[in-house]
């Protein structure tokens, strides 16, 4: 892979400016080196967890006397311990992702996202893993932390091609298998698939643990459907097409988009996930700072598990 | 309807504009890759076919807006039930066949005129431009005398198309029409019939109708017809009266035979007015429908009277006219194959005990001249018909008024010398004819079951009892074959449903043919209480022509001569008496008018009786209706308003705002 094509992912700008900004993790993390996040594991840093019960093996050096003073019993004080953070990146790289808006397709925009923010967990110490989902099946490249690693995803990137469709909702529950320790999981996807099966993979995710970030990637015109006379609408994952009126169709179409847009929103917020709706004309720094501030502002892991 | 700038009617071509358009458009949609197919294909599913019907729906709207403009613009006139007069531009002849019958005085009982008038008035209101530059022609229906005429707006006030009291003779109306044509050849040309389409005027099942079809789909170009039907309003109550003959009786006294029909069973009686010589008296009539007489007692200056229903519904209707005064007895003339025929009839016109008279005389031999007719009232002719000099006497004999009965040939007798000769002649009375003969089995017998009770010679008697015509039987029968199957009227029938005796309308006089003889071995109608009123019915008839005052349908009966002059007599008007009802006199001869019985039928032909006159000619019926004429309204507004709510739908549709109900779901 020529080194220009990796880099056309990565705007140094961009990433001047986001660096300022941390990747937190909503939830402990299970890191194997220490780093800025908190741990799924108590530990020796300064952050105060909470009072646990003495048990014998205990290191009585743990113990909290003041408490023994005033209540006759054996507290022991536990504090977070801060790990690294795994990071999991999915892109959906079905053939709905090859769909053109004004400043370039959603696989572009999804590369861009996906890259920078490889870049900026990396820059962090932080372990970064890439797995593409697509028509053509799926590629897996595990996290890692090493800055060189960096240069595998991008090309990895480089090489997806939007094909076929993807069964996502399967690909998410394979992945929430796969991927063994808790981590910060963002899919990137248009997320044109039936909405319980999406659902039920992301509850599966949450149920394993993982910090989950979603980029629902979508142009506008997607949303507003504004043709002005009879198209011939062509399927980017099958190839068949569908001639339609748009004039008698944008009421429905329109409904159906804001229920199906309306109860990602509403249900991945029930159970904890990261739901950001990433509209092509915005770019993609605007979807990747407001998703780092979001995070930044709620703290990173340091919340409520 | 009628377009005022029909060149513009033209653009209603771009009516195909949006279709073509649209149909292009198919050939090249524009195609979008897409990605949330998931959508599209639920709706496509559901939505296709609402889409398939507001894109027609859409096409419709564009295509019936241009329509409406380039109507619009084209200046579209609509002229009442006429309007549809007017595809394909002006004719370069129009012939108006107007039935001016008494029928047609009926009133309309909306527009408060009488049917012809309204149909004149249908015609005056056709545009101008409908007919600009065609020749007009009117054909009216009591002299069918074509006679072109400036325009239709003249028609109303023209002398030739007012009423009168004749009946309309339909095929001849159209056989004037159809002659003129071939005389002028005008070239394009249009029939317009206004009528109120009486059947008895019209006669469907006249052969005519087959020659006029055959004529009028040899021409060319072929003209048009367009019926102008008219129809009146029911007249609830009205009732009409009809004078049937005259009575002398002893002392000075005359019966007046009239009939009444009507009154919608209202039983009380009559104020009828009697009209004289002297002056109008009131006259009781009793309500009951049918036959009655009025009796009147007359001095010699007074010789004519009308009889007057009071207003009703219908005035036309209401006058009977009778004429009278001494009438010679007339003569009989027989001719007769049948050996005891001839002693039948002497027998049956002797007085009782006056056997030196004979009343009878006989037929010369076909070799000897034609006998003198004038002093004849009835011709009784047995066997088949003459021809040569005697077919030429008998022919006038009845147009002039004359009765002849004609009896069947027995098949026995000897042959004939009056048989027909391959020369037949061109008289009408030559080619009447007998079906073969029939017999009775001798289980059943035939016997006259039905037969007119009210007129003709198998009438009531004077105090309402029937002749016992049910009595007699019938053994031998040939029926009778009309020499005119179409105007030929039915006076009885046997049980079986066979005419027993027919009566034909020749000239001013009457045939009467028998299906029977009054023979023993043929029928009981030998019967004297039977034969008698027969022949002296018949004579009594037939001597009318021969007195100085006579009763004649109006339409039917004419001057001998068109120099004759004969003035109206009941009334200070100047009235023509081919024309009118009433009383006239030339000289000391007088003559009573009356209406014709058919024109109280109350059939009328309908569209599809009319397509059937004229099987494959270009035939337009325009909807009957009752009421005021409309002037020609310029439909121009209308149309633009119309285009305009074409264009506000199409814009609705086109933006979604005029939704389905699926679509707002």
């Amino acid at each position: 892979m020529e080194r220009s094509a990796r880099n056309a992912w990565l705007d140094a700008a961009v990433l001047a400016r986001l660096s300022r900004l941390p990747v937190g993790a909503r939830r402990p993390m299970a890191g194997a080196v220490a780093g800025l996040h908190r741990s799924a594991t108590r530990g020796s840093s300064v952050e105060f967890a909470e009072y646990r019960k003495y048990e014998p093996g205990d290191d009585v050096r743990r113990l909290d006397w003041r408490v023994y003073a005033r209540s006759d019993r054996f507290f022991v004080k536990e504090f977070d311990a801060d790990t690294n953070l795994r990071a999991v990146l999915i892109l959906d790289t079905s053939g709905s992702m090859a769909y053109e808006g004004a400043q370039g397709s959603k696989l572009d925009f999804a590369r861009r996202l996906a890259a920078t923010l490889a870049w900026l967990l990396i820059r962090q110490g932080d372990a970064v893993g890439l797995r593409l989902t697509g028509g053509d099946g799926e590629r897996e490249i595990p996290p890692r932390r090493a800055p060189i690693h960096l240069r595998a995803m991008l090309d990895a990137l480089t090489e997806a091609r939007p094909h076929g469709e993807t069964d996502l909702p399967a690909a998410l529950h394979r992945a929430a298998e796969r991927i063994g320790r808790r981590a910060l999981i963002v899919v990137v996807s248009d997320f044109f698939a039936d909405p319980d099966a999406l659902l039920s993979a992301f509850r599966h995710m949450r149920f394993r643990r993982h910090d989950l970030a979603l980029f629902h990637v979508l142009d506008e015109r997607e949303i507003r459907f504004d043709f002005d006379r009879p198209i011939r609408f062509v399927d980017l994952e099958g190839g068949q097409h569908v001639i339609g009126d748009p004039a008698l169709m944008a009421r429905e179409y329109r409904r159906e988009m804001d229920g199906h847009l309306s109860r990602l929103r509403r249900d991945s917020l029930e159970f904890g996930a990261d739901y950001r709706l990433a509209m092509l004309g915005d770019g993609y720094e605007k979807a990747l700072s407001g998703f780092l501030q979001q995070r930044q502002r709620r703290g990173t892991g340091r919340g409520s598990a | 309807m009628i377009a005022l700038q029909p060149a513009m009617l033209w653009g209603a071509t771009l009516a195909a504009a949006p279709i073509l358009i649209h149909l292009l458009n198919r050939l090249r949609y524009r195609s979008v890759r897409w990605g949330a197919m998931m959508f599209l294909r639920r709706l496509s599913r559901s939505g296709a076919r609402r889409s398939r019907w507001r894109q027609w729906l859409i096409l419709a709207c564009r295509a019936l807006a241009l329509v409406a403009l380039a109507m619009a613009m084209a200046r579209w006139l609509a002229g009442g039930r006429l309007g549809g007069l007017s595809r394909g531009g002006a004719p370069d002849a129009v012939l108006t066949l107007l039935d001016r019958s008494a029928s047609m005085e009926r009133p309309d009982a909306l527009a408060g005129t009488s049917l012809r008038e309204q149909a004149l008035r249908e015609w005056a209101a056709v545009p101008a431009e409908r007919v600009r530059g065609s020749r007009i022609v009117l054909i009216e229906s009591a002299l069918r005398e074509p006679r072109e005429v400036a325009s239709l707006a003249v028609l109303p006030s023209l002398t030739s198309t007012a009423a009168t009291d004749t009946a309309a003779d339909g095929p001849a109306m159209f056989e004037a029409a159809l002659d003129w044509i071939e005389r002028h050849r005008p070239g394009r040309t249009e029939i317009w019939v206004a009528t109120d389409g009486q059947t008895s005027n019209w006669r469907p099942s006249s052969l005519a109708w087959h020659d006029l079809a055959e004529r009028l789909a040899g021409m060319v170009p072929t003209p048009r017809v367009r019926i102008l039907p008219v129809r009146s309003a029911p007249l609830p109550g009205n009732r009409s009266l009809r004078a049937r003959n005259v009575r002398h009786l002893e002392d000075g006294r005359y019966a007046l035979g009239y009939a009444l029909a009507g009154g919608d069973g209202d039983s009380a009686p009559l104020e009828a007015t009697l009209i004289a010589p002297s002056g109008r008296t009131r006259y009781p009539l009793p309500a009951e429908t049918g036959s009655g007489e009025a009796i009147l007692r007359a001095d010699d200056r007074q010789r004519w009277a009308g009889l007057a229903l009071p207003p009703d519904g219908f005035a036309g209707d209401n006058v009977a006219w009778f004429a009278f005064g001494p009438a010679p007895e007339g003569e009989i003339l027989a001719r007769t194959t049948a050996g005891t025929m001839a002693n039948r009839i002497r027998h049956a016109l002797l007085p009782p005990r006056a056997t030196d008279r004979h009343p009878v005389r006989f037929w010369p031999a076909p070799d000897e001249p034609p006998p003198a007719l004038e002093a004849v009232a009835l011709v009784v002719w047995q066997g088949r018909p003459p021809h040569g000099a005697h077919a030429r006497a008998l022919d006038r004999f009845v147009r002039e008024g004359g009765v002849l009965l004609a009896l069947p040939p027995d098949t026995n007798d000897a042959p004939d010398m009056h048989d027909p000769n391959p020369d037949a002649d061109d008289n009408a009375l030559a080619n009447w004819d007998w079906e073969p003969e029939e017999s009775a089995s001798a289980e059943r017998v035939w016997r006259v079951a039905r037969w007119e009770r009210e007129e003709g010679p198998w009438a009531r008697t004077r105090d309402g009892s029937d002749l016992p015509l049910g009595e007699a039987p019938v053994r031998r029968r040939r029926p009778y074959r009309a020499l005119q199957p179409e105007t030929a009227r039915a006076l009885a029938h046997f049980d079986d449903g066979s005419v027993a005796l027919t009566r034909e309308t020749v000239g001013q006089g009457r045939v009467y043919a028998l299906a029977t003889l009054p023979l023993p071995d043929w029928s009981g109608l030998d019967d004297g209480r039977l034969w008698v009123p027969t022949l002296w019915r018949l004579r009594e008839q037939g001597a009318r022509r021969l007195g100085e005052a006579r009763m004649a349908i109006c339409g039917e009966w004419r001057p001998d001569s068109p120099d004759e002059l004969w003035e109206p007599e009941h009334t200070d008007r100047p009235l023509d008496p081919r024309l009118h009802a009433g009383i006239y006199r030339s000289g000391a001869r007088r003559m009573a008018l009356n209406r014709p019985a058919e024109e109280d039928d109350s059939r009328m032909l309908d569209a599809a009786t009319w397509q059937s006159l004229l099987p494959g000619a270009q035939l337009d019926v325009v909807a009957p209706t009752a009421g005021r004429v409309a002037g020609p309204v310029e439909l121009s507004g209308a149309l633009f308003l119309l285009a305009a709510i074409f264009l506000l739908t199409e814009a609705m549709l086109a933006t979604g705002l005029l939704a389905t109900q699926g679509d707002r779901t």
